[in-house]
């Protein structure tokens, strides 16, 4: 039985495979990107300054988020945790809170640690400073 | 990694039930000697399903504490991951008991309710991931769904149909070969529903070309185009030796051994699309690694004059050649033979040269997003910065006049000049992190962390405004100049930044209430002017006032007006002024979609500026909303 023409056979179709294959790896071998923040709006801010100190840390992401499942913190830059917690409001799927503790004037960190809808962890922190008065 | 080998293993055997249930239904054959392969690759997938569930709930709960059914319950309960799997989980279940009483029972309704069901169970393999993601369009959503069930119809499909091929002795050739050709029809549909689903998702989670190459998500994705790509050509060489083979002499063995090696490329699409579906979507990442040492650039190379026997000169004359002689072979009579690849390869390879001859210098920044967002707080840090780190070269504003520049081999770069354009804020970062092009400008990662420089480029973009932002007044302007955000004070907490007033124009108004007597009446007069034709034209009205001003004319206030101050005090240039951190008196009118289109230096009665401001905003109020990145500009 005569063959379909030999220039595309099995063997060939192999070593286009493992080409493709090595190509593909020698493509993928960069260091990987981070992980990403969803993060979309904060109160305060990244590197906010402010005069008093909040009483609520407020947290926007750019998709729905699940509180049982999420951790906010609030910790001084020697890792001391002053406050946890993750409260969402049903009318607001995409944001979360924790109260915050009377701050002195200093630097702070906030930590977040958040189930997307998708079932992703997004992970992430960032700074703000409440100014001396 | 687990969640995606999980993935692969539990699509794995519901694509090849799908396939074995459909294939026989395309030549209408009993099918009865699939039934139990079909009966144990449902139930296997059925049992995957809880690992999967287990391996998820693992990476949302995090060690020491233990995945049992205590904790697994209400992760399943409460969460859109937990409900979609349930779903997806119940619908495997049902498959697995379709089609284990397929093996006691022949109904062909149970057999065609066994294969839309098995169906469904691909379709949702997407559901306990992107799919689930409400910050994507809901048609992007539905396009997962689409492109797992086409894919997977296909890859399962393929793999019965090798081995149907495999287990064919015995029946007849024609037998064979009409299966391959209703088949062929169905994988055409099928990979036709892949392609255009496939654009539909790349859209949203790919977002930009350079992503492609400058994330990872990207390189596996291109990864899996370029196997999709030699799929579709084996694809290609078994249609044809379908339709040019007669019946009679159908090699079902040869089709069987070419259509594994297509399987074995489709294997490996499977386990890149399961990894990918894991993994932080292109256009969410904010650290990016572009790999090449160029990039295309047609707006930066536009205008530029190559020298002669320079790279990029001959990288076009090569491309330009290749694509002569692409052509050529096709019409060149003795080339006929070779032109079905030749001329492929030349254009292609061609292609490629042309778009590398208009390419500029690139670095692994080149496309990073900023970790800071546009803000005016930004700007007033990066401009601190840049008056301590940059203005010995650079000078005060940008313009290249410090006291150091004459000195230099290299003059530094006008920040102000329209060549600054061309480069991304990525350039921009590489530079301040690793020194500039010509070698003379230092590095300055170890003075700025990574936030800082990201401020300094955020204070050099609003720099780049201020050439033409001197002639900006009450006439208007295109939108051009972005307004950078900051933070307001909102009782409500509702307006908390200035973006968040986007949907109607606002007039910001800034003005230093320091003046005394006839000076000071003026001035008041004006604000009074400001706040009541704000009101009259329906627009918001932001006031960054200082000093004594009258509090009857304050509206919406910043909660750090030093800041935004100093940040709009760049843009508020007039020709033939100096430049001055302080904003006297200056209204600017900030368009629904955040561009900075006009500026009123100061209102007075019978200067008919109310009344061209009423006109500004009534216009655009009419004009399309226009979506800005303050993330990613």
């Amino acid at each position: 039985m005569k063959s379909y023409p030999s220039s595309l056979n099995l063997a060939v179709a192999t070593r286009i495979a493992a080409v493709a294959l090595a190509c593909g790896a020698l493509s993928l071998s960069v260091r990987p990107a981070l992980a990403h923040s969803f993060l979309v709006e904060a109160t305060p801010s990244s590197k906010d300054h402010v005069a008093t100190p909040p009483k609520t840390v407020k947290l926007r992401f750019g998709g729905g988020v699940e509180p049982p499942y999420s951790k906010l913190t609030i910790e001084t830059p020697d890792g001391k945790v002053l406050a946890e917690g993750a409260v969402g409001k049903p009318d607001k799927p995409r944001e979360l809170s924790v109260d915050a503790p009377e701050l002195a004037p200093g630097r702070y960190i906030v930590r977040y640690r958040v189930l997307s809808t998708d079932g992703h962890i997004v992970e992430g922190n960032y700074e703000f400073t409440v100014d001396a008065k | 990694m687990e969640i995606a080998l999980l993935r692969f293993f539990e699509s794995l055997p519901s694509a090849l039930a799908v396939g074995l249930l459909l294939l026989p239904r395309l030549i209408g054959e009993d099918g009865a000697r699939f039934k139990p392969a079909v009966a144990f690759l449902a139930g296997v997938r059925a049992i995957l399903g809880f690992f999967l569930i287990a391996g998820i709930a693992r990476t949302i709960i995090p060690p020491p504490k233990p995945i049992d059914l205590a904790s697994l319950l209400p992760l399943i309960a409460s969460t859109v991951v937990g409900k979609a799997w349930a779903a997806s989980q119940i619908l495997s279940l049902v498959f697995a008991a379709l089609a284990a009483a397929r093996l006691f029972r022949d109904s062909v309704w149970l057999d065609r309710a066994t294969l839309w069901i098995g169906v469904a169970v691909i379709a949702v393999v997407s559901v306990t991931g992107h799919a689930a993601d409400d910050s994507l369009p809901v048609w992007t959503q539905l396009s997962f769904l689409l492109h797992t069930s086409a894919a997977l119809t296909w890859f399962g499909g393929l793999l019965g149909l090798v081995w149907w091929m495999a287990t064919a002795r015995g029946k007849p050739p024609e037998v064979a070969r009409r299966l391959a050709e209703r088949w062929s029809l169905v994988a055409k549909i099928a990979m036709a529903l892949v392609a255009v689903s496939g654009l539909a998702l790349a859209w949203e989670t790919v977002g930009s070309f350079p992503n492609l190459l400058a994330t990872a998500y990207g390189r596996w994705l291109t990864f899996k185009l370029a196997l999709l790509c030699a799929v579709l050509l084996i694809a290609l060489a078994l249609a044809r030796y379908v339709t040019r083979q007669p019946a009679k002499a159908f090699d079902a063995d040869w089709y069987g051994r070419v259509g594994g090696a297509e399987a074995v490329l489709g294997l490996a699409l499977l386990f890149v699309a399961g990894w990918i579906a894991v993994i932080t979507p292109a256009a969410h990442e904010t650290e990016l690694y572009w790999p090449l040492p160029f990039r295309p650039s047609w707006a930066a190379t536009w205008g530029y004059k190559v020298p002669m026997w320079s790279p990029a000169w001959w990288w076009g004359v090569v491309g330009l050649a290749l694509a002569l002689a692409a052509a050529a072979v096709w019409w060149i009579p003795k080339a006929f033979n070779w032109r079905r690849i030749a001329t492929p390869i030349a254009a292609v390879v061609g292609f490629i040269c042309v778009i590398v001859s208009l390419s500029v210098e690139a670095y692994p920044d080149t496309y990073n997003d900023p970790t800071v967002d546009y803000t005016a707080e930004s700007v007033f840090r990066g401009q601190a910065n840049f008056q301590a780190l940059c203005v010995s070269c650079h000078g005060p504003m940008g313009a290249a006049d410090g006291p150091m520049a004459k000195d230099l081999k290299v003059p530094p770069a006008d920040l102000t000049a329209p060549h600054v354009g061309n480069h991304t804020i990525g350039d921009i970062f590489h530079w301040l992190t690793h020194g500039g092009q010509s070698g003379f400008m230092p590095a300055f990662a170890e003075q700025l962390g990574v936030d800082d420089r990201w401020d300094v480029i955020n204070f050099l973009l609003v720099l780049s405004y201020t050439d033409r932002s001197r002639f900006l007044g009450p006439g208007g302007i295109i939108q051009w100049m972005i307004a950078p955000d900051f933070a307001l004070i909102d009782p409500a907490d509702q307006f908390t930044t200035f973006y968040r007033l986007r949907g109607t124009p606002t007039l910001l108004s800034f003005a230093r209430c320091h003046a005394q007597g006839e000076e000071a009446k003026a001035l008041a007069a004006s604000l009074e002017l400001a706040k009541e034709g704000a009101k009259s034209a329906g627009a918001h009205h932001v006031t960054v006032y200082q000093g004594d001003c009258p509090q009857g004319v304050k509206d919406r206030e910043a909660v750090h007006p030093k800041e935004v101050e100093g940040a709009y005090s760049v843009i508020n240039r007039y020709p033939n002024e100096f430049y001055s951190g302080e904003i006297a008196e200056a209204h600017f009118l900030i368009d629904r979609s955040g561009y900075v289109r006009a500026r009123f230096r100061h209102f007075s009665p019978d200067d008919g500026g109310v009344a061209r401001l009423s006109a500004h905003v009534a216009a655009m109020a009419k004009e399309p909303l226009v979506t800005i990145n303050l993330h990613s500009h």
